[in-house]
Parts: C-alpha cells; sequence; structure tokens
C-alpha cells in the first residue's frame, strides 16, 4: 500500500469515527490543564527531595542536647526540600573522618575540629574574639546575611549553620591563679590539636600538658593538671567541681567561645539550601543559650574579673590572636568583623 | 487498672485509719514496700502499671500536703512516680514513631510541607519528655531523701534491708530516665547535671549479681553516652553486654534494655541491633522455658521484664519504621526488616533466561464441547492472569542480609 493511500484511509478512519467535535471552551480548558500539569511536573522536578545524612557530634551522642536540636533542623530541612538522615558521634574525630571520606554528606563539629573544611568560620572561636553572648549573636546573624557567603564558602567546603557551644573558662584548683602573672609556670590541660590554647599557654609562661576531650576532666580532678579551660556545660557531668575543690574556682573572663557548625559541600546540596540553613539555624541561637546560661547560673564556685584584670586578660588575648593571624590559624577578615562588632 | 485500683484504694484507706495520729507516711510505706509493690511489679501490663501510678501518685503526695511533705509515704510515692513515668515515656515513644513515619514519607516522595508536621511532633513529643523527667526526677529526689543516698557526702545508704534494695534501684535508674528524657526536652526540667555521676555511686552499692547487672549497666550506660563522665572500672560496651547477659539469665531484661539505649546514645548501630536480636531471642527462650527454667522471665518482676521489653520494641519499630513505613510486625521484635532488593543486585541473574519463545504461554488444546474434564480445568487455568510472568526467575532470590541503613532518626 502507498504511502498516499494509507493516509487517505487513516483520513476516511477518522471521520467514520465520528468523534464529537469539543467546544472551545473545553478545548481551552483541556489545553490549560495540561499546561498545567507540565508545569507541575516540572515544578516538582525542581523540588524534587533529596536524601542526605548529616553526622553529628555531640558528647552526649543521640541523647546529647545538640543532636536534639538537630532533630529541629532535620525538620526544617525536609520543607527545603532535603531529607536528612542523623547519625550519632561521640568522638569528634570519627565524625570529621567520615565526612571526609564522603560517608556523611553533612556533618556537625566543633569550629577547631572543623577548621579543615573552613577556618574563617572557625575564627568565631578566637580567643577573646567574643566576651559576651550578644556579640556572637550579632557575628553568627551577620554570617547568616547574602553578603557573608564568601565567607561561609572554603574551596568545595560550605558552613551552613552555626551554633553557641558555650564560652570557654579557666578552672584552676588554687582561686590564687586567676591572675595572669600568677600562670606562670603552671599546668595547663590543652587539647591535642588546639594551637590556639598552646598560643596562650606558652604565651603566658604556662606549661602545657597534653590531654583529650576525654581525659582533660579526671586529670584536673586527680591533681595532674593545675588548670583547664572548658565551657560551663561540662562542669557538672564531668565532675569539674571536684578539681576546683574548695580552694579553686572558675575565672568569669570568656577567654573564648566554643561553637558547633554544619559543614557540606556545596555541590551536592540544592542551589539556595545553605543560605536558607544559615537563616534558619542563626534564629536557633537563643534556644542553646538558654540551656548555657543554666549551666553557667549552676556554677558555684566563680571567680570575679575586675575592670584591671579584665583589661589584661584582653591584652593578652589580642596578643594570642595577632599572632594566629600572621601564623594563617585565624583569618583576619573575621577577626575584623569581630573587632568590629566588639568595638 | 480498676481492678488492681479495687484491690489497693481500700487498703490504702485502711491503712490511713490505723495509722490514725501515728506517722501516717511511715506506715504507708511499709505496708506499701511490703504488700503494694511486690504486687504491682507482677502484673507485666506497663499499661495497668502506669495508670495505676498516674492515679495513685497525687493521693499519696496529698497525705504529706499539709506537713510540707513530712508525712508523705515517700517510698510508695516514688514507686507511684516511676510508674507514672511510665505512661509519659510511652506517649513521647509514640509521637517520636509518628514523626518517624511522616519522615519515611518526606523521604520517599513526599511533599516538603511534612517537614512542618515534623516538627510539631517534635514538640508533642518534647512535652512528653518534659513530663517523664519531671515524674522520674520526683520519684529519684524521694528515694535520695528517705535513703539518704546517693548524695556528694554519702554514696551508700547506712542500711538497706531487701525490699527497699528494690526501691534504691529503681530510683537510680529512675534518676537515669529523667536526666536522658530532660536532655529530649531541652533541659526544660533543670535536672542536675552531676546526677547520673551519683546514680553511678548509687549503683554500685548494691550486689550486681543478686540485682540482676542492673548496677554494673548503669555505671557503663552513663561511661558510655557520656565520654570522660566517669572512670569506668571496665569498657563500659564490654561492660553493658555482660549486664545483659547476666540479666537475661536470671530472668530480668532492663539491662539488655539500658545497653540498646546507651548504643542509641553513642550511635553504636552494630550493637542495637546485637541488642535488639538478643532480646528477641530471651523472648523466645523465655516463651519455651518452664517457670523455673534458666531463661524464664521472672514472673516477680513481670512490669520491670514489660517495660524492658517495650523500650526495646520501640527502638525496633524506629528501624523498622525508616526502612518500610511501618513499625515492628507482631512477633518480630528482634528481627530486622527485610531490605529492598535493588535491580542491580538481581538483574544479572536473569541474563541467558527467557530468550527461548515469546513469552506466550504454551497453547492449550480446544476443550471438548461439553466442557467437562481436565482440559476444561486447563482452559479456565489459561485465561487467569499468570502470578509469574514467563520467563521470570522465581521466587524472588532473598538479599543478603546487610546492616541496615540505620542511622538515630
Amino acid at each position: 500500500m502507498s504511502t498516499t493511500l494509507k493516509t487517505k484511509n487513516a483520513a476516511r478512519s477518522r471521520r467514520n469515527r465520528r468523534v464529537p467535535r469539543r467546544s472551545l471552551t473545553s478545548r481551552l480548558l483541556i489545553a490549560a490543564t495540561s499546561a498545567a500539569v507540565v508545569l507541575l511536573a516540572g515544578a516538582d522536578q525542581a523540588q524534587a527531595a533529596v536524601n542526605k545524612t548529616l553526622c553529628v557530634f555531640d558528647p552526649g551522642g543521640a541523647s546529647g542536647d545538640l543532636f536534639g536540636q538537630m532533630k529541629s533542623y532535620q525538620n526544617q530541612a525536609t520543607t527545603w526540600g532535603v531529607n536528612l538522615d542523623l547519625k550519632a558521634y561521640t568522638d569528634e574525630s570519627v565524625a570529621a573522618s567520615d565526612f571526609r571520606n564522603k560517608k556523611c554528606d553533612a556533618v556537625l563539629l566543633t569550629g577547631m575540629t572543623g577548621k579543615e573544611f573552613n577556618r574563617k568560620t572557625y575564627t568565631l572561636e578566637a580567643m577573646g574574639l567574643f566576651t559576651s553572648y550578644e556579640t556572637l549573636k550579632t557575628a553568627v546573624a551577620a554570617l547568616a546575611t547574602p553578603k557573608a557567603a564568601v565567607i561561609n564558602r572554603s574551596g568545595d567546603f560550605e558552613t551552613v549553620g552555626i551554633y553557641p557551644g558555650g564560652a570557654v573558662y579557666l578552672h584552676l584548683r588554687d582561686r590564687k591563679l586567676s591572675t595572669l602573672g600568677a600562670l606562670s609556670g603552671r599546668s595547663v590541660a590543652t587539647i591535642a590539636g588546639d594551637k590556639a590554647a598552646m598560643t596562650m599557654v606558652k604565651e603566658v609562661g604556662a606549661t602545657p600538658q597534653a590531654a583529650e576531650i576525654s581525659n582533660f576532666a579526671s586529670k584536673f580532678n586527680n591533681g595532674g593538671v593545675e588548670i583547664v579551660y572548658s565551657p560551663a556545660t561540662a562542669y557538672a557531668p564531668l565532675e569539674l567541681a571536684k578539681g576546683v575543690g574548695s580552694e579553686g574556682g572558675v575565672v568569669r573572663f570568656p577567654i573564648a567561645q566554643l561553637t558547633f557548625q554544619i559543614f557540606i559541600r556545596s555541590e551536592e546540596f540544592p542551589e539556595g539550601f545553605g543560605a536558607q540553613s544559615r537563616s534558619f539555624v542563626s534564629k536557633q541561637f537563643g534556644t542553646m543559650v538558654s540551656v548555657i546560661k543554666r549551666a553557667e547560673a549552676a556554677i558555684k564556685p566563680w571567680i570575679s574579673v575586675d575592670s584591671t584584670a579584665a583589661a589584661s586578660y584582653e591584652a593578652l588575648l589580642g596578643r594570642v590572636r595577632s599572632q594566629l593571624v600572621g601564623q594563617k590559624v585565624y583569618d583576619r577578615d573575621v577577626v575584623k568583623l569581630g573587632e568590629r562588632i566588639s568595638g | 487498672m480498676i481492678p488492681l485500683l479495687r484491690s489497693t484504694l481500700p487498703w490504702l484507706a485502711a491503712s490511713v485509719f490505723v495509722a490514725g495520729g501515728c506517722n501516717l507516711g511511715r506506715t504507708v510505706d511499709k505496708v506499701t514496700l511490703k504488700r503494694l509493690a511486690p504486687g504491682m511489679l507482677a502484673v507485666g501490663d506497663v499499661g495497668l502499671g502506669c495508670a495505676s501510678g498516674g492515679a495513685l501518685s497525687p493521693a499519696l503526695i496529698a497525705l504529706g500536703h499539709r506537713s510540707d511533705g513530712k508525712k508523705e509515704p515517700k517510698k510508695a510515692a516514688a514507686l507511684t512516680l516511676i510508674a507514672a513515668g511510665m505512661c509519659s515515656e510511652r506517649a513521647a515513644w509514640e509521637a517520636d514513631l509518628e514523626r518517624a513515619r511522616l519522615r519515611y514519607m518526606a523521604s520517599n516522595g513526599g511533599p516538603p510541607v511534612l517537614g512542618t508536621a515534623m516538627e510539631d511532633l517534635t514538640i508533642k513529643a518534647q512535652r512528653f519528655h518534659r513530663e517523664a523527667a519531671a515524674r522520674n526526677l520526683a520519684a529519684y529526689q524521694r528515694v535520695v531523701e528517705v535513703y539518704g543516698a546517693p548524695t556528694e557526702e554519702s554514696a551508700c545508704p547506712s542500711r538497706l534491708r531487701e525490699r527497699d534494695e528494690v526501691l534504691f534501684l529503681l530510683g537510680m535508674t529512675a534518676g537515669l530516665l529523667a536526666t536522658l528524657h530532660d536532655v529530649q526536652a531541652e533541659r526544660s526540667v533543670g535536672v542536675s547535671q552531676s546526677i547520673p555521676n551519683r546514680v553511678v555511686e548509687g549503683a554500685a552499692c548494691l550486689d550486681n549479681d543478686r540485682w540482676w547487672g542492673l548496677p554494673a549497666a548503669l555505671e557503663s550506660a552513663v561511661a558510655g553516652s557520656l565520654s570522660g563522665a566517669v572512670t569506668p572500672s571496665v569498657d563500659p560496651w564490654i561492660g553493658l553486654r555482660a549486664a545483659a547477659v547476666k540479666g537475661e539469665a536470671s530472668g530480668l531484661w532492663l539491662a539488655r534494655a539500658l545497653q540498646l539505649q546507651t548504643a542509641y546514645s553513642a550511635g553504636r548501630t552494630d550493637d542495637m541491633w546485637a541488642a535488639i536480636e538478643a532480646h528477641g531471642a530471651a523472648l523466645g527462650r523465655s516463651a519455651a522455658a518452664g517457670e523455673d527454667d534458666a531463661g524464664a522471665a521472672n514472673p516477680e518482676y513481670a512490669l520491670l521484664n514489660a517495660y524492658a521489653s517495650e523500650m526495646i520494641e520501640f527502638r525496633s519499630d524506629v528501624f523498622w519504621i525508616g526502612v518500610t513505613g511501618h513499625r515492628t510486625p507482631l512477633g518480630q521484635l528482634g528481627t530486622r526488616p527485610p531490605e529492598e532488593v535493588s535491580e542491580e543486585d538481581v538483574e544479572d541473574l536473569l541474563d541467558g533466561l527467557g530468550g527461548d519463545d515469546d513469552g506466550q504461554a504454551p497453547p492449550v488444546e480446544a476443550p471438548p464441547a461439553d466442557g467437562d474434564g481436565p482440559a476444561a480445568e486447563a482452559g479456565e487455568a489459561s485465561s487467569q492472569p499468570s502470578e509469574t510472568p514467563p520467563g521470570a526467575v522465581s521466587p524472588t532470590p532473598t538479599p543478603t542480609a546487610k546492616s541496615s541503613a540505620m542511622t538515630n532518626n
């Protein structure tokens, strides 16, 4: 059969079927519906949810405060089209290693451990840069603005949220050590890899004693070291009161701010995820601070610092910061930002 | 609950009447530990136990209302508050499971708005965690007050009779539970963070063999879930396993539940599965054993076993929902959810199969006119859709056991 004949037969066949002619309205309706379906399908594709794993370091694991916060984060991420599986880690180095080795798509770490992924946001933990939660909150809010994208990006990595972890205070077995001059020659537990603490210890002429997160408290409580630095949230669970005893105390001057930061590999997340995430996390600042403040209120042996002593602490920590900026441990721009905020 | 209340309330009323002007609280406590507690603990129904705890707690606390708590029967109140805490815990678990189900839906093509519903359920769960923390804390505080320990000054009570030992041990468990629930409730109750350390010291005052490995399990649980908090006498994971085995050998499953809870906190998926599977095996052994056989559940503490089993079932449910969207089916506690078989895993098995024909069923002879006989059956059969398409491999190969991608959601 020739092609012409086939076409004629087909045309005859269509006529013979007597398909009723649709009205203009119904044809328009069908066209509109089809267009809507196509548009919706397109939107669906654009917003197709992705499944990712978020590895969470929390000293209390899945039963810790931060992990609890991460459940709210997980809920929010779902509304942004990213379904997160949460994995708890009580060993921070394992969490960092799993992220490095792509076993996790995102990770929550302390700023210090996370500095290998973003040195700029780690700088929020710089010695003496923020001596109040209000100033730190302002910095976190500033970093959540679109203008700060360049600070949050670091190569393949991106910081997509910063939580406060608590101000770090010096804990002393002997309260006579509360002045800087008295620290010379005294032993300070220094967490492995904490170059900033090491610099500060050397600057005041004290003796660093290598320690880990898992044993610094027992070293302090057993008298193996005379001084430790720690946020207040560790005071009760790690029983630092035993080391402080009746003769020691906690110096009420925040030498630094601990932070917890979420890192991702930008390319693996939908566009705009980082900005949404930073905006949400910056609004959670107050929730974490209230937990921290409750822990601070439970500490009894505070040692007050008068304005003269505070000035000498600030001067010391300023010198330490400058050294660490020079060594490229801290980021110059973030230090500048902090100094602008703190005045 | 009603039968228990029927038997309990007249007794309480009688106690109040008999005690008269004497120290009412002490009398109620004495009779509670002697009569009520053994009876309550032997009822292996968490719903009944927690409901009676919720009903009796206010009445017992009320007895001390006009004496600043001095005349309150604190031992009895501690016991009922612990039972009442189980109700709150159950409700929190239920909210957590509902959230897990929505999360499953979101991860399987559900709309993003599910995230908002998940947040609502997170808050709902937090409220029940707060209630559970408050009830367990109230129980723990009463136990510490009655026995004078554990405190910073004194780890052990000066003297404990055997029936007091049970309450003291349950009080220590309540202290740990109060801490765990408070963290889940954003520390809204304000449970002291030093309590876990006190609990470890208090539990060490008890004979580990006599009390089903639970004292050692408490120590290892604190050490395992909070690095640096205590210096454990053994590796916490070895300690937890040993305690759980000891508990099962003596017919009590609480140490196993603690092992699972600690493994969850530390994100140790393999240990979690090991605990769930071991509990499934213990349930099987117990069902098969006679009352006095090794492995049989201890009938005197049936409530504690039922509670431990529910705690384990909750964790199992979270995993099941994560993989299948539904909780652990009945009778399958201790088994893992089936993994989906990916096409990549099985498509190689089909190579070279089904290539000899065109996929049509073999021709069937025409049935005889009257429709009787085997040929007619064959004809009917050929009109039914085939369950197994021609050329397909049946049954579907079972996937090899894989570690499920379980997380702590």
